[in-house]
């Protein structure tokens, strides 16, 4: 195991960090902190044939952010100057001290130690070490092979890797050094024939599978061997039945389930978006805080749990950028609400004394706010297997095709790439364009069967877009199939 | 902050040190001013900036790209380097056009730039917050301005830049179950009328304060502009760009010339349209020209870029996405075309149907069909024998789109700049469709 060295930049991070927050605190901020880093990444891919993307980015920045009686300034740039950190630390306090003319609430901040530390993720491979060739390769094989037969019109095979280092220093005396690597793969194939147009992606939808690991991820996956089976599946999909429209059991694999977790769990149990802070942009959550006193969320085999310490895991960081250090918690435990995802300026809102610490922001330019942690749904004792041969009546969907989740996260309705009937305990015939629609609670509340360990996965979401100005974070879920039953499957017609 | 010279001289220094045949360089200089607020108190004051070099090379038929945050000198020399390192080790790129030269036909727009004014905002903030709270409402939203600063060059002699201004408020009201949302974008600050806003969202949200629920199903529908650009934000990504139509992925494709929705609908794609923001040249700094998509009902374009215009003969439209791109060319700033009268008149053509303020996660089923799904929200009523009788609990519709349009009923007169959750503006008024299609109910 390969353990990162200290970020290389990071005495001359640290000493424009230091100046920034003096600087705040002499201009009147009450609390002051500063993130200085650089974000590194690698994007390839290979579309039809042809190489349609071959980027590397590099972007250095800062941020500082300070509280002025209680009023929030936020300032970034990109220039590392001494001159420019302070002229930056000023806007900052001025901006807070503007903001006071809009309304007289404040924010609250909750406690926490002040930590010194260095934290990196950990990998086997650094995928900025391997070679071009050798990743263009991987892809090469596998597109072609995609395009070996004429029904793909349209072929996509994808690298991403990243690296984010950063220094976080707070008035308080934080001084926390972190360097987080993730890296992601992934095929899809579109096959089109007759009007009809299908999809099928490995090992995910949305570039694959992403992890906070090395190039060790990409071996693994082996994209060029799944590539004939995933070609034929979408080809197969093509003269596949529609998807019957009746009330009936699902069965959902772990990357659709991955999915489900995030929009109907994830979001709703962001304290912020409960909070209202949201509400102009994504929405609110029908998760009030009315319901601490052991809503009824799903069923009892149901334990979702936030964790941003599990390896491998998008969110796994040592600290938030708040400076928070991580933790693991229960947001369902046996079915019952339990606790929501926090920043040190809403954990006030829960009655909680401490963040849970899940405040993070696209880069030091961005500002932190309440992301979703890696919230992951417990493994239960069946194997697959034995989940579908107990099945009379019901349809096993999987990768995810199309979302759409109402403001509150309450209705939702989501559309699979792959589904398959099941009938008498037995997989049977191909079923496109699978669709299933429910009420979050209910929904959850409808699972009586979880798959174990041995299927469980930690699935990458390297995509979710929350906050004005709209900003990106990862996250993880981890999921085995689980059974939901009677479900309104199908479009209403 | 925003500097042209400097943003030339890092374009000058990335061309400087290029040994390539062929570079392109693409600076980027964004910064944005913003109050967020909610329950009437400011959750984030901030004004942040951002900066980007991006470096295209060709080197033996080869092309790489790298960009950098960091607009230094010193940053850009070593991106040139990384790009030309990168092509070095790409496969010998297929059909590979020349970059483009220095052209005409641009209409530069380079306005004053917008200035951070975080005491300015604050006191707007309070107005608009203060008309709530009198209201017996509750806001959340944001106010604030961004300045988006573009400059291609390449070797062969092309310089262009451009400069982006835009003011915006976007406020969301409640009261008891009831829901508002109203917002504004204009090219400078006092081209937002915030008490107009303001006044939007409340009288929907205090109208839409005991919703009832009605049965889903099919509805003729009066979609006001922000609901209706959140469906045709999909006709834009799916449907009117020559790659889409070419490898038939579009409900265009095999239809140009023939009649593919109601003959009062009429869409073009225009830049220099009066309401309308965004940059006037596209990714390759080849200038947008206007371009008619449907008129009167019937197909007669698609947008292109250099590629596209090529393969099938014709000129580009200056469509093309900053390359090399996955992307064909995409329309960006779509224009549907006004019919007369206000949303009011469109429901009074109504004898039972639904109003709807908003969509909210529209996102796409199916794409030859263009069947979307999403939910209706802040603000969502029941026409009956046209008139607006009573706020109903929002829904969901799953429709094809290019149905959707085959059957419209009503063109309103009240075109507005719109966007969608997931970005876009485009230049809408309301529509009323018949028969749309809603699925399901949610609790609210």
């Amino acid at each position: 195991m390969k353990i990162e060295r200290a970020t290389p930049d990071a005495v001359v991070w640290r000493a424009l960090g230091r100046r920034a927050v003096d600087v705040a605190r002499a201009a009147g901020a009450g609390w002051a902190d500063v993130r200085v880093g650089c974000v590194e990444t690698e994007n390839l891919a290979i579309r039809n044939g042809r190489v349609a993307t071959l980027e590397q980015v590099e972007s250095v920045g800062f941020g500082v952010r300070v509280l002025v009686d209680g009023a929030h300034g936020f300032a970034s740039g990109f220039d590392l100057t001494r001159e420019e950190v302070e002229r930056v630390a000023h806007l900052a306090v001025r901006l807070a001290k503007a903001g006071q003319r809009a309304g007289p609430e404040r924010l609250r901040w909750a406690d926490e130690p002040a930590w010194r530390d260095v934290w990196t993720s950990t990998y086997l491979i650094d995928p900025f070490d391997v070679s071009l060739d050798d990743k263009l390769d991987v892809l090469s094989r596998a597109d072609e092979i995609l395009r070996e037969k004429p029904a793909i019109t349209a072929t996509g095979c994808s690298m991403s890797f990243r690296r984010e280092s950063q220094v976080f220093l707070s008035s308080e005396g934080a001084d926390i050094e972190q360097v987080v690597l993730r890296s992601g793969a992934g095929i899809t194939c579109i096959a089109h024939r007759d009007g009809e147009t299908q999809v099928r992606s490995y090992p995910a939808a949305f570039g694959g599978q992403f992890l906070a690991a090395g190039y060790e991820l990409v071996t693994s996956l082996d994209l060029p061997g799944h590539a004939a089976a995933l070609r034929e599946e979408a080809i197969e999909l093509l003269s596949a039945a529609p998807c019957p429209v009746a009330d009936m059991d699902i069965v959902l694999g772990g990357s659709q389930l991955a999915l489900q977790i995030h929009e109907s769990v994830g979001h709703a149990t962001e304290l912020d978006r409960v909070q209202g802070w949201e509400a102009n942009l994504a929405g609110t959550s029908f998760v009030d805080t009315g319901k601490l006193d052991g809503f009824r969320y799903g069923s009892d085999i149901v334990n979702l749990v936030a964790d941003a310490t599990v390896p491998g895991g998008l969110a796994t960081v040592g600290y938030d950028d708040d400076g928070v250090r991580s933790q693991r918690w229960h947001i369902v435990q046996d079915g019952r609400f339990a606790g929501y995802q926090t920043s040190r300026d809403v954990a006030h809102f829960e009655n909680h004394d401490r963040s849970r610490g899940c405040s993070r922001a696209e880069g030091p330019w961005n500002v932190p706010i309440v992301r979703i942690s890696n919230l992951s749904l417990m493994p239960g004792e069946w194997t697959l297997p034995d989940l579908i041969a107990d099945t009379d009546d019901g349809v096993f969907m999987d990768g995810v095709k199309c979302w759409s989740i109402d403001q509150k996260r309450l209705n939702f309705q989501f559309t699979c790439e792959i589904g398959r009937e099941i009938k008498s305990g037995k997989l049977g015939r191909l079923l496109k364009n699978p669709t299933y629609q429910g009420i979050t609670p209910q929904f959850w509340g409808a699972c009586d069967a979880i798959c174990g360990p041995r299927e469980w996965l930690l699935w990458g979401v390297p995509n979710c877009g929350k906050g004005q100005p709209m900003q990106t974070a990862e996250m993880s879920h981890g999921a085995a199939p689980a059974r939901f039953r009677k479900q309104a499957v199908g479009v209403r017609g | 902050m925003l500097d042209p010279e400097r943003a030339r001289r890092l374009a000058h220094v990335a061309l400087e040190e290029s040994r390539a045949a062929e570079t392109e360089v693409s600076v980027t200089q964004y910064e944005q001013e913003l109050n967020r607020f909610t329950a009437d108190h400011p959750v984030q004051n901030l004004v942040r900036r951002l900066a980007r070099v991006a470096v295209r090379v060709r080197v033996d038929g080869r092309e790489g790209k790298a960009s950098t945050g960091t607009p230094t000198d010193e940053a850009v020399r070593r991106t040139v380097r990384r790009a030309v390192e990168v092509a070095r080790r790409m496969p010998v790129a297929g059909e590979i056009l020349p970059l483009p030269a220095a052209q005409e036909g641009y209409r530069l727009r380079r306005p004053d730039p917008l200035s951070p004014d975080p005491g300015q905002t604050a006191d707007a903030v309070a107005r608009m917050t203060g008309l709530c709270r009198e209201r017996g409402c509750t806001a959340a939203g944001v106010k604030g301005v961004a300045n988006d600063l573009r400059l291609i060059a390449n070797s062969n002699g092309l310089e262009v830049w451009d400069l982006d201004t835009q003011a915006n408020v976007s406020l969301s009201v409640f009261h008891g179950a009831g829901a508002g949302w109203a917002s504004g974008v204009a090219p400078r600050r006092d081209g937002l009328d915030d008490g107009a806003v303001a006044e939007r969202a409340v009288g929907k949200a205090i109208a839409s304060t005991t919703p009832d629920s009605v049965p889903p199903g099919d509805y003729t529908v009066v979609l006001e502009p922000a609901a209706v650009s959140a469906l045709l934000l999909f006709a834009a990504y799916k449907g009117f760009g020559a790659q889409q139509v070419h490898d038939g992925s579009s409900f265009l494709a095999g239809k140009i010339g023939e009649r593919v929705a109601h003959e009062s609908i009429s869409i073009e794609d225009d830049v220099h349209h009066p309401q309308t923001v965004g940059h006037v040249f596209d990714g390759e700094g080849v200038p947008r020209a206007p371009v008619s998509l449907i008129a009167n009902g019937v197909a007669c374009g698609v947008v292109h870029d250099r590629r596209t215009a090529k393969r099938t003969g014709c000129r580009t439209t200056g469509h093309a996405m900053p390359q090399p791109s996955m992307m064909g060319p995409l329309p960006s700033n779509l224009v549907l075309a006004p019919g007369t009268g206000r949303t009011d008149d469109l429901v009074r053509g109504v004898d039972r149907g639904v109003l709807v303020t908003e969509f909210h996660y529209t996102n796409m089923v199916e794409p030859t069909r263009l069947t979307l799904t999403g939910m209706t929200r802040n603000g969502t009523f029941l026409i009956e024998n046209g008139v607006v009788t009573r706020p109903v609990k929002n829904m969901r519709f799953t429709q094809s789109l290019v149905e959707a349009l085959g059957r419209v009923a009503g063109v309103g007169g009240d075109a507005r700049l719109s966007g969608a959750l997931f970005g876009g503006h485009m230049v809408v008024p309301s529509l009323a469709i018949d028969g749309f299609h809603f699925t399901s109910q949610t609790e609210f």
